[in-house]
């Protein structure tokens, strides 16, 4: 409650008995005010007591190097060697609970108790699982902790699961996960963020923590990581603007990716294969025989305190349909220096470049054919991400963190105009720390830097900062009770900018409508409850708000073609209120299932309107003032006959809606008061059934989602989406082959006007890790 | 032993399942739509300015539209300034899918470099033979495909380098059989049914009708205009029953058609004329052989 408190007397809402605040402000204070006056103040007496083990496979007996052992109640921790080895030391005298975790496996706790100089040895024996609660994240507090007892909604899904589905992208395994789905390159969290257009995201995109939306536009480049390099994928369902500021405002994506293995790994996965032609004989457009291919090297070693891992990746393909084509090239390198036991400097780069044709929508009645006018659209894509984190454990209950980073974009050739193009930049830094007061009281505490920086020929020239303290404390009130509460204030300010734009596509003046730039500042609050009823059974309830500050794109963009876009600079920043309620139930070995009801309200959503002006027309943005999202979402894993049959399924039902239009004296708000948002499917549904036999497994994907409602072409037909995956894995040692169809069915549909799903298509694989 | 069992099971049952969810006839989504409006559109006064940015079949649901969006239905831009080796270098044919239903009428239009579509640009209308006024299309259930719906495109219609706007005031009740009104640019006072087409330089279609003014905004061919004109067109009318409702005149007699002169890339404003719908069947009696304004 303390902190809550503290939250709640800020903010001047609710009123708390100073007597039950004090002594949790005064230990916050007190706590602050020891940071800041050094390290050396909490160095504790050296212990000498240690624990030594091994964790291994419990059904092969194979180590597991790499896996990553926790003193709970300490930030204390280490990560098994090559041959699954593990030592903590520096102990006190006293009682431990050890956790072990590693991916695909489940979770695996030991007590120790330690006398004056003991050394212990734990073994662990850890079974192989496939179930996402098993599991440990660090997105919902910036902090581990696990699925089963989060308390907010939140989903994690591993390499393992994701690589099984073959996807060619981090964005196309992300639909497996409940409550998540794609609308053109948009990815949706509870259907927050509908189609863009590709300017901005509702939800937040991290890789390892770190923003990584570029500057100019705000939508995700997911060429940037092979699907091959991420460990897992988190997923915050609401908005958690509180711990993330801006974007937060319906999720947040964290990709981790893989660490360097204490063994050295080189694996190498590769798929080639065909499209079908289109199921309706009037829609063929092309005799030629369409394919892709994918093929990514990785190698991670562990040498001494340096680590390394390093990947390339080519993928391409002629499309399923005309100006779909694409050839693009990745490179990753993370480098990592453990100094001691204490400090560990990460370096991670990330690059990616695509060349590519740009369908945009087709022909009517042509569905894989685009109108001749587009016929010449490419784009080009090169883009860069980058970071450095240092971090630094003082002693068993506090740990320091700094990152800078830096995500870099530049987007070229569009629309048939080359030149004049210049990257988007987003320098970021962040200072963090974590202070662990005592086995029940988490505190973290930090300040975030985001600058952005766009020179482009459709925006101009613009920048803009945001510096945003943030504080999150979780609270083990019992064993069964745990309290989050966030709180993070964003101080937003684009930069005032010359009254004239000269960059722009005309190559003529443009006036800078806000040159005096603009000044904002947030303050997002959140708090979470998680309570576990039996050790199987637990509750969770969350109440946060989340901001989205409109990128530079937003503001200023301005072209002519496909459709004249005239920029809106005065656009809100977009706010959130969410509800959520949830429960979470383990079903003994069988598996389990969670459920969660939520309540999304959403003012000053930035929405596309087609505005008919005169006897001309354009596309611009503008705010609905008020949309609420309410919803339920349903979702289970489940496992019969020994793991002989494994079943996924999931269901989300949402009303996207439209409170209050609003109204605008330069912009008609095309939207009525009770209208769906569009681009939003009520009912999505994810079916997952999979069949093991011995090397073998046969599994298969069932996604649905209701048709959605459009802004353009509305008289072209709709249909709901109906897709069925299938594919046949056979496993052999380190070598993995699949056989995979896509679109088994033949069903089209288009939840973008004009935009169809993918042809059906039959691929191989193979994946070989030594 | 029963799970063992179970697994032997599992395969045979697995190849039945497959076979028969193969065997089945499934919904597939998306239908091909098959109405559609197909025909030829014949390019006079060749080539292109160099200012179009593209040009377009165009059919309307509703005239004037509401939306570009949702009223109109576009073609593929169609190709333009075309190989003079081909046998019939102006000639396009296009060939695109509409809704059913009724369309008001059907044209081509072009876009200027830069800007967006409007509905005013427009090259050529579908009309009947003999006709100006445009001639509508149904495609229904039964006959889901317009056939033979040629159009003659001018670029002279294209060929402005400059605006001229201003207010139209409507002293009178429309006629209630209004089928279209349209302002018309001329460089001489026509005298002709022929002078009618051969000098027509601008034409904008756009006007609401039953509106008790409006303010038109059209871009011609730079250079003078003698005669600047609102024309109605009465439902089920022939081009004999087109007549001049009202037009831009001098200060010192209404009847004297006033002359104007617009610069290359300028934009003459105030050209305002009123409308008097009484003056139907004949239309307004515009002096015919006037010069400038006394």
């Amino acid at each position: 409650m303390c902190f809550a408190g503290l939250l709640c007397h800020l903010k001047g809402e609710i009123r708390v008995k100073p007597t039950l605040l004090a002594p949790c402000v005064r230990g916050f204070f007190m706590t602050v005010l020891m940071l800041l006056m050094g390290v050396p103040a909490f160095s504790q007496p050296q212990s000498i007591s240690e624990i030594h083990g091994h964790v291994f496979d419990a059904e092969t007996g194979e180590a597991l190097p790499g896996a990553n052992v926790q003193v709970l109640g300490t930030l204390l921790g280490a990560s098994a060697d090559r041959e699954g080895k593990f030592a903590i030391k520096k102990l006190a005298p006293g009682f431990y609970t050890l956790r072990v975790t590693f991916i695909g496996y489940q979770i695996g706790r030991a007590t120790v108790y330690l006398t004056e100089g003991a050394v212990s040895r734990v073994d662990f024996k850890l079974q192989p699982t496939l179930l996402e609660m098993s599991q440990v994240i660090v997105t919902a507090s910036r902090q581990v902790e696990e699925i089963q007892t989060a308390a907010v909604s939140v989903s994690a899904l591993s390499s393992e699961s994701a690589l099984r589905r073959n996807p060619l992208r981090i964005d196309a395994a992300l639909e497996s996960i409940p409550g998540v789905s794609l609308v053109g390159e948009n990815v949706n969290v509870r259907n927050s963020t509908g189609y863009t257009r590709g300017l901005g995201s509702r939800v937040l995109i991290l890789l390892d923590g770190i923003p990584a939306l570029p500057s100019d536009f705000g939508n995700m480049n997911w060429d940037i990581l092979p699907v091959t390099d991420f460990e897992r994928i988190e997923v915050i369902k609401g908005p958690a603007s509180a711990l993330y500021g801006s974007f937060a405002l319906g999720g947040v994506i964290n990709v981790i990716t893989k660490a360097p293995t204490p063994e050295g790994r080189f694996s190498i996965r590769t798929s080639a294969g065909i499209y079908d032609d289109p199921y309706e004989t009037a829609w063929h457009w092309t005799d030629r025989t369409l394919n892709f291919n994918r093929t990514d090297l990785s190698y991670a070693r562990q040498f001494g305190k340096l680590g390394v891992r390093a990947s390339l990746g080519r993928h391409e393909s002629t499309g399923d349909r005309e100006n779909r084509h694409f050839q693009r090239w990745n490179g990753t390198a993370k480098l990592s220096y453990a100094f001691d036991d204490q400090s560990e400097l990460t370096l991670f780069g990330a690059y990616a470049r695509d060349r590519r044709g740009e369908f945009v929508w087709a022909e009517n009645g042509k569905p894989f054919v685009v109108p001749l006018a587009f016929k010449e659209y490419r784009l080009s894509l090169d883009a860069y991400t980058f970071y450095a984190q240092y971090r630094l454990r003082a002693n068993d209950w506090l740990e320091f963190k700094w990152r800078a980073s830096m995500v870099r974009q530049l987007t070229g050739n569009q629309f048939k105009a080359p030149g004049d193009f210049q990257p988007a930049q987003g320098p970021g830094a962040d200072f963090q720390i974590h202070a662990r007061l005592d086995s029940s009281m988490d505190f973290t505490v930090g300040l975030e830097y985001h600058y952005d920086f766009a020179e482009q020929r459709d925006i101009g020239r613009h920048f803009a900062y945001t510096v945003s303290p943030y504080l999150q404390q979780v609270w083990q009130i019992n064993k069964r009770t745990r309290f989050t509460a966030g709180l993070r204030y964003d101080h937003y300010y684009l930069l005032p900018g010359p009254p004239l734009q000269t960059q722009f596509f005309k190559r003529k003046p443009v006036v800078n409508p806000i040159p005096n730039g603009i000044e904002e500042q947030y303050l997002n609050p959140q708090i979470a409850l998680s309570y576990q009823l039996f050790s199987s059974t637990n509750f969770h309830a969350a109440v946060g708000r989340g901001i989205r500050i409109p990128v530079l794109g937003e503001r200023f963009l301005q072209f002519d073609q496909p459709i004249p876009f005239q920029p809106n600079a005065f656009i809100n920043t977009e706010r959130s209120l969410s509800y959520e309620f949830g429960w979470r139930q383990q079903i003994g070995e069988l598996g389990n299932f969670e459920a969660v009801g939520f309540y999304n309200r959403y003012d000053d959503l930035v929405e596309p309107v087609f505005v008919a002006s005169g006897t001309s027309f354009f596309a611009t943005l503008v705010n609905i003032q008020a949309a609420k999202i309410p919803g339920v979402e349903l979702s289970g894993h489940l496992r019969f006959l020994n793991d002989l049959i494994q079943l996924e399924a999931s269901a989300t039902w949402t009303d996207p809606q439209v409170v209050r239009a609003g109204d605008s004296d330069e912009i008609p708000i095309t939207f009525k008061d009770g209208d769906p948002l569009t681009y939003r499917p009520r009912f999505l549904a994810y079916v997952s059934p999979s069949l093991h036999l011995g090397p073998f497994s046969l599994e298969a994907d069932y996604s649905y989602a209701s048709k959605v409602e459009v802004q353009l072409f509305r008289s072209d037909q709709r249909v709901p989406k109906k897709q069925l995956d299938a594919r046949l894995l056979f496993r052999w040692s380190n070598l993995t082959a699949q056989l995979a169809v896509r679109n088994a069915l033949q069903y089209y549909y288009a939840q973008v006007e004009r935009n169809f799903n993918e042809v059906r298509n039959l691929s191989a694989g193979l994946m070989w890790e030594y | 032993m029963k799970l063992h069992f179970i697994r032997k099971l599992a395969l045979p049952v697995l190849l039945i399942a497959i076979v028969l969810v193969a065997s089945c006839d499934y919904d597939h989504g998306m239908d091909p739509v098959r109405s559609r409006i197909r025909g030829e559109v014949v390019f006079n006064n060749t080539p292109a300015p160099e200012h179009v940015r593209e040009v377009a079949f165009v059919a309307v649901k509703k005239l004037p539209p509401d939306n570009l969006l949702t009223d109109v239905v576009f073609s593929d831009p169609l190709p333009i300034n075309t190989d003079l080796s081909r046998t019939d270098p102006d000639t396009v044919r296009f060939d695109i899918v509409a809704d059913l239903g009724h369309y008001d009428a059907a044209g081509v239009l072009w876009r200027r470099k830069g800007e967006a579509w409007d509905i005013a640009n427009i090259l050529g209308l579908y009309t009947a033979p003999g006709q100006l006024t445009p001639k509508t299309i149904e495609l229904t259930d039964e006959a889901p495909i317009a056939d033979s719906v040629n159009i003659v495109a001018n670029w002279d219609l294209a060929k402005r380098d400059a605006i001229i706007e201003g207010d139209i005031t409507f002293t009178d009740e429309w006629p209630a059989n209004t089928e279209i009104a349209a302002v018309a640019f001329f460089p001489i006072i026509p005298r002709t049914q022929f002078d009618y087409i051969l000098y027509l330089k601008g034409l904008d279609i756009s006007i609401k009708k039953f509106a008790k003014t409006y303010h038109y905004r059209t871009a011609v061919t730079s250079g003078e205009y003698k005669f600047i004109a609102l024309f109605w067109f009465g439902k089920g009318g022939s081009l004999a029953s087109i007549r001049a409702v009202g037009f831009h005149s001098c200060p010192t007699d209404s009847l004297w058609p006033r002359p104007v002169a617009v610069a290359p890339g300028a934009t003459l404003s105030n050209v305002d004329f009123k409308v008097r719908f009484s003056s139907l069947p004949n239309g307004v009696n515009f002096c015919k052989d006037c010069g400038d304004c006394p």
